[in-house]
């Protein structure tokens, strides 16, 4: 820990650490520093110059405008923002900017959120003095996402900085010079980075702008929100939606210094555009006519009750669902409680058994689960079994500045994704094979002579080598190829990795949002046992609550056959999709930033998130629709006080932290330690089917692989075309060539465009998960 | 697309510094002269690959220096300073008569594609005022009569270039 | 004061013609600095070099043995030395006599200062538009590498240096010792901010020491013939001679060596013949190229040192004069200059690039006779604020410009006055 000292700052006496830099720590101490390049995640650049103040070493020593960004605090420093003569130059800049700067300020885009607005304002520059021509630029076109408008550039660097700098974007950079300074890509085209859209919050005055946004604009001081958490992946970002007379507007990242802190990717930031989805519905229908919510809430329940009644609760069984908050799968649980059903929590038993162990390794305690900032601070990272930048994209960043900051990176896994650009060493192997390489890496030696191929060897020495050096380790492992031995190879590497002096850190990307809470909930019945009992129609009731089974890789894929084999069918959803258009009665409820509850993200870590009250029938959180379920049931008694017991009683330490627990906290991270057990040895991994040589592997992309990104919006533009991809020797084996239309339908039942990747592993063929159901507009909407 | 051996050759000559980027200029100098005195996008994309950074930096370098340049010039590129000093002694006069005798001004090309006008920082003949430079020829204490001296003896030299 | 011939001794600056080649330079003494710098310990070196109290020559005159010291003696990486030949200040054309004339004056400096630092790697950073001098470098590293003062193992010594040229793309800025060594690593040519300073992290973030031409070219002199000869050349503070120069409206335009703290005057009116239109009176000089603050004619008895030039309220720069005489327009004058420093600027901080460039509009509009009321005080105020940039090259073009506001404010009110005129 630094040393704490005292500087004076017109006045006021602030406390820091020495060698803190001079203007955090003046806005740490809640001081107004006028300042554009400085960023705190970006550091200080000298360029805008208008964080000047007069400085002096200690009171009795002369002062000198300086700019507070580029000094470090010392002890005894005395800061003077408000000398005429830094003020008069802070003005002075301000004049300077603003001399070229556009006054389209009324209709501007970024207005009543720009930096530049506010200085002007805070430095009194009021009157235009110059009566010359202003400088003009032509504007790129960038992709969907971000708009761009070069004239309002006051050339603060911090875009260049951000994206080339900080996010190592290599599509992006900084041209010209003298007063012509340009800011954007080589040519016009679509931002090739993942976190593109963090420039238009860089950016202190308008160049970068949301382009859905700024389609339909409103003021933002129009905007209404409520603290939300992303819903498009494990990570669980801060953000912060906007409404506007009840419609979804946009979506900013709120900072948490414990998890996103500044940034977050385009997919949580475009992703929450299914708020809009048309398919969104707005009424409940109970086999088959549209009637009240409050009518098809009682119909279920009688139906519900009548059939536990003929049949026994065994007939009666629920999917839960690990985007849906805690609360609402709690309340499905309770559900199934009171009628005497079971419930199930996973897609299928391989997910189930992958999730539940990387679960009970994250919340053992045992090892440390790395936040993002830990993991910026890792000097060693080894990724197993995935492409970060498609599964977790925000834990990619971080790893850049681990990187950034000397760590070596390790991947092992089939396929290349885009971190490998910045790894160390990168080794393909086929599905699986991940453990057998890292087995080897445990063993704490180099592995016998023909154990492992000459590459293997090569990468398991340097990683033996780097990892011994190494004082904060990490380990992240993908758990969305829902490989059981994957998961528990990883733990074991960071188990045996951590020493008395050193603890290895671990971080699993998880399928869902809400992934670890649905883990920590009941789990009655694998999936492939109730749909083995719903095919030997044992099973006649069935409720399903914010899943579409067609595209969670179910064997309830064929929906209509293996509802057909159920008498009643009831889902809850906010949307119209292909297992709502099959059920017998439908539920409908707000879409997630639309709701309040829970999720626990990777590190189990419970966040709240909140939502602002929507007025309509069909705008009430599944969890509140699923309670007045549970009250048409007649069992009223188990709601109440006890009402989430079931979220409780599985985690009962954190009973407290949890229910004392509020949206916008930095968030509790939920640790049962000795409740779940972890195994003792490593499992094999399961056997991945080869057919003709090939075994197949999932390509998780960020734009198309997540389900609720891929409903609307932009998002959906950004995700590829249906495609293939084989290593070129298995390609040319089979007389394959680039771009032609190869037929695996025998196989893996797709045909699509053949592409070739070197970077594949042989013996693979990598399939894209694109969860696109052709979009369905409730009757409704139609009319 | 530049030849192989030209290729191999700038490949094999930014391997000789501490670091590749180091001989991103030279190399940039090298490929302009190839593709006849400018960068074409084509050369931005062959300068990255052959030092190995990403095109945007590479533009980033092109767009900064004086003597890098993007858009086609002519075959020979006139430069005349027009820093102080020869700004006293007269370069204005200078760039006046190239209007009159070639029509084009500073920035311009000759509708021939011969001669591009540009204004450059000051040449180091301080003493011998007004100074320009004609490709790797500087010539000194230049009126427009010695201009058009100068202007007769370059046509004449194409042209014996050409036949 | 006499004319000198120390750095000049193979060079006629009346007339630069074909370099000093190898067998002339030895002829003359040549690498005898050299061998004496091998004679002594690398610390013996730079000592002698910190007392011969030599001064950097490219225009800061910060002293070279101070500047020396900072590099990490102990330091066991790789530590790289580089000559800053990137002349382009308007009205400096020292440089490029030094570099034509003779070469392995420079090299053998480079090679002392090498051997001094224990540097085992050099670059020439030189200009393109110079880029026939840097093949007249080439040859004389080729003929240097030939006779064993460069490479391995340099004269026995156990010292091995490699030294290169390296031509640059064309920008003034280049000039400033961090934005040469970012040119000089293939990026855009911004300035680096100090701390950290280049004697620690320079060039590709090792220790780097830059030095001008003329810097380098003191050296085999100091070494040869030892600090307390070299001292005796000039004044207490400004040691040793310097390449002088004069340009504009002079009878005599050219360089000459001269001992530190010969008068302006004297090199004026005795170097340079005064003025050279009859009836036309010298009114101004800008002392040290084109970044340092006009002096007019009550002030020409100010001594061409360090300290008296800048007690004078300007800077002894780089010693090369630019004259203008009273037919010459400040105005106009003005306008070229900011348009030099218009055109130049980096573009990386606010006053700089956004700043000079409203000025030059403000100076352009007055000399079209489209000069406002208020124009002078506004000028005022923006150029006073060049003062707190990145690097000092907004300061650099804010002396010249506010001293001839401030010297020949009655030109621009007449301007002005005369609106609408033109």
């Amino acid at each position: 820990m630094a040393d704490n000292i005292k500087i004076t700052v017109d006045g006021q006496v602030v406390e820091t650490s020495a060698g803190e830099n001079l203007l955090q720590a003046c806005i740490n101490a809640g001081i107004l520093v006028p300042h554009f390049c400085y960023h705190e995640a970006l550091g200080e650049a000298g360029a805008c110059r208008l964080c000047a103040a007069m400085v002096s070493a200690s009171a009795d020593k002369p002062a000198r405008l300086e700019m507070t960004c580029m000094l470090k605090a010392a002890d005894g420093m005395v800061v003077s923002l408000n000398d005429p003569y830094a003020e008069g130059f802070r003005k002075g800049v301000i004049e300077d900017l603003m001399l070229n700067h556009p006054h389209d300020c009324p209709v501007c885009d970024e207005g009543g959120e720009c930096s530049l607005q506010d200085m002007t304002v805070t430095t009194q520059h009021i009157h235009r003095r110059t009566r010359f021509p202003k400088r003009t630029y032509e504007n790129q076109y960038l992709g969907p996402l971000v708009h761009h408008e070069m004239n309002r550039c006051i050339t603060c660097y911090r875009c260049v900085r951000y994206y080339r700098d900080y996010a190592l974007g290599d599509d992006f950079g900084v041209f010209g010079s003298r007063d012509r300074v340009y800011f954007g890509r080589v040519r016009d085209g679509v931002l090739q980075s993942e976190f593109s859209g963090n420039l238009i919050d860089v950016c202190p005055t308008g160049v970068f702008t949301n382009k859905i946004f700024r389609e339909v604009y409103s003021r933002p001081w129009d905007l209404q929100t409520r603290r939300s958490v992303c819903v498009n992946c494990s990570v669980g970002c801060n953000v912060l939606p906007a409404f506007r007379h009840t419609t979804f507007r946009r979506i900013v990242p709120e900072r948490n210094d414990e998890v996103n802190r500044f940034f977050m990717c385009d997919r949580g930031r475009y992703g929450g555009e299914f708020t809009n989805v048309p398919s969104r519905l707005k009424t409940a229908r109970f086999e088959g006519p549209c009637l009240p919510v409050e009518e098809v809430t009682a119909r279920t329940a009688a139906k519900l009750k009548q059939i536990a009644a003929e049949h026994g609760g065994g007939a009666i069984a629920a999917i839960g669902s690990p985007r849906a908050s805690l609360e609402a799968n709690a309340a499905l649980s309770m559900l199934m409680k009171s009628l005497g059903g079971r419930i199930s929590m996973f897609a299928n038993n391989a997910e189930r058994d992958a999730v539940r162990r990387a679960t009970a390794i994250t919340v053992s305690g045992e090892l440390n689960i790395a936040s993002l900032p830990e993991m910026e601070k890792a000097d060693f990272v080894l990724c197993v079994g995935g492409d970060v930048t498609g599964e977790a994209p925000m834990m990619d960043l971080s790893i850049r500045q681990a990187q950034r900051a000397g760590a070596p990176v390790f991947i092992i896994s089939p396929r290349a994704g885009k971190l490998d650009s910045f790894s160390t060493n990168s080794l393909r192997v086929k599905p699986g094979e991940e453990s057998s390489v890292l087995d080897h890496v445990l063993s704490g030696s180099v592995p016998p002579k023909g154990a492992l191929s000459g590459e293997q060897t090569d990468f398991a020495e340097a990683l033996i080598s780097a990892l011994g050096s190494a004082k904060h380790p990490l380990v992240v492992c993908s758990v969305l190829h829902e490989d059981i031995g994957v998961v528990d190879a990883a733990y074991w590497l960071a188990k045996r990795a951590s020493r008395l002096d050193r603890k290895c850190a671990i971080a699993f990307m998880f399928p869902s949002a809400n992934s670890v809470g649905a883990a920590l909930l009941r789990d009655d019945v694998a999936p492939e046992t109730l749909h083995a009992d719903i095919s030997a129609g044992k099973i006649k009731a069935l409720v399903v609550l914010e899943r579409n089974l067609a595209l969670d890789g179910s064997p309830f894929s064929d929906i209509e056959a293996a509802f057909s084999k159920v008498e009643f069918t009831c889902a809850i959803d906010f949307h119209e999709n292909a297992t709502t258009q099959q059920a017998s009665a439908v539920v409908p409820c707000a879409s997630h930033y639309s709701s309040f509850g829970s999720f626990l993200n990777y590190e189990g870590r419970a966040q709240r998130f909140d939502s602002l009250p929507i007025p309509g029938e069909w705008s009430r959180s599944a969890g509140e629709m699923l309670l007045s379920l549970v009250e048409a049931t007649g069992n009223e008694e188990a709601i109440g006080e006890a009402a989430f017991s079931d979220v409780y009683e599985i985690t009962p330490e954190s009973n407290t932290a949890l229910e004392a627990l509020a949206v916008g906290d930095l968030g509790n991270r939920v640790r049962l330690a000795g409740k779940l057990p972890v195994a003792k040895s490593p499992r094999r991994n399961l056997q991945t089917a080869t057919h003709n040589g090939l075994v197949a592997w999932n390509i998780e992309l960020c734009f198309g692989s997540e389900e609720l990104s891929m409903l609307h919006g932009p998002t959906r533009e950004l995700a590829p075309q249906p495609f293939v991809e084989l290593n070129p020797a298995d390609a040319e084996s089979r007389k394959l060539s680039e771009g032609e239309v190869a037929d695996f339908s025998a196989d893996f039942g797709l045909v699509a465009p053949l592409r070739l990747n070197a970077n594949l592993a042989p013996g693979v063929i990598a399939i894209p998960v694109l969860k696109t159901e052709t979009a369905i507009v409730p009757e409704e909407v139609k009319a | 697309m530049i030849p192989q051996t030209l290729k191999t050759e700038l490949t094999e000559y930014v391997k000789h510094y501490p670091s590749e980027r180091v001989g991103l200029i030279t190399v940039m100098h090298k490929l302009q002269k190839h593709y006849g005195g400018w960068l074409p996008d084509e050369a931005i994309a062959e300068a990255a690959e052959i030092v190995g950074i990403p095109e945007p930096e590479v533009e980033g370098v092109a767009t900064f220096y004086n003597w890098f340049f993007r858009e086609p010039v002519g075959r020979r590129i006139i430069v005349v300073c027009d820093s102080i000093s020869c700004h006293l002694c007269g370069c204005d006069r200078l760039v006046e008569h190239f209007k009159k005798r070639l029509g084009i001004g500073m920035g311009e090309t000759t509708a021939d594609g011969e001669y591009t006008l540009l204004p450059v920082v000051c040449l180091g003949n301080c003493d011998q005022a007004p100074s320009i430079m004609i490709d790797e020829e500087t010539y000194n204490r230049v009126t427009p009569e010695k201009l058009d001296e100068i202007l007769e003896q370059l046509s004449a030299e194409s042209a014996k270039g050409e036949s | 004061m006499a004319q000198v011939k120390v750095l000049t001794k193979n060079i006629d600056l009346a007339n630069v013609g074909a370099p000093c080649d190898y067998q002339r330079y030895m002829d003359n003494g040549g690498y005898e600095g050299a061998k004496a710098a091998f004679a002594k310990q690398p610390q013996e070196v730079q000592q002698i070099v910190k007392d011969s109290n030599l001064r950097g020559r490219g225009g800061a005159g910060f002293p070279t043995g101070l500047k020396w010291s900072f590099v990490p003696m102990n330091f066991t990486g790789q530590k790289y030395l580089v000559c800053n030949c990137d002349e382009m200040e308007p009205g400096t054309f020292k440089d490029r006599a030094l570099l034509y004339g003779d070469p392995h004056q420079l090299i053998e400096g480079m090679l002392i200062a090498a051997y001094a630092m224990q540097m085992t790697v050099g670059y020439i950073f030189i200009r393109w538009e110079y880029r026939k001098g840097a093949a007249l470098v080439d040859a004389a590293l080729e003929e240097a590498r030939k006779n064993g003062w460069l490479g391995k193992n340099i004269q026995g010594s156990g010292f091995d240096f490699h030294l290169e040229t390296h031509l640059s793309a064309g920008r003034y800025i280049c000039g400033e010792e961090t934005a040469l060594l970012n040119s000089l690593e293939g990026l855009r040519a911004n300035p680096r901010s100090k701390p950290p300073f280049p004697q620690i992290k320079g060039f590709l973030g090792q220790p780097t020491i830059v030095n001008n031409v003329e810097t380098f070219g003191n050296l085999p002199h100091i070494l040869a013939h030892g600090a307390e000869w070299y001292k005796k050349m000039g004044t207490e503070t400004s040691a040793g001679t310097k390449i002088m120069g004069a340009s504009g409206r002079v009878k005599n335009p050219r360089l000459w060596e001269l001992p530190l703290g010969v008068s302006l005057r004297e090199l004026i009116y005795d170097y340079a013949g005064g003025p050279a239109r009859s009836g036309q009176d010298i009114k101004a000089v800008i002392p040290g190229g084109l970044s340092t603050p006009l002096l007019v004619p009550d002030e020409f008895d100010t001594l061409m040192d360090f300290d008296s030039v800048a007690k004078a309220g300007s800077r002894l720069g780089t010693a090369c004069i630019i004259v203008f005489d009273q037919g010459d327009n400040m105005v106009e004058a003005t306008e070229n200059i900011m348009r030099f420093y218009r055109r130049e600027s980096c573009g990386f901080c606010t006053p700089c690039r956004e700043g000079i460039p409203w000025i030059w509009n403000m100076v352009n509009a007055i000399t079209q006779r489209e000069g406002k009321e208020g124009d002078m005080e506004l000028m005022a105020e923006a150029g006073r604020w060049l003062s707190h940039t990145f690097c000092a090259f907004a300061p650099g073009a804010q002396g010249p410009f506010l001293s001839a506001l401030e010297k020949f404010r009655g030109e621009f009110e007449e301007f002005i006055r005369a609106r609408g005129a033109a």
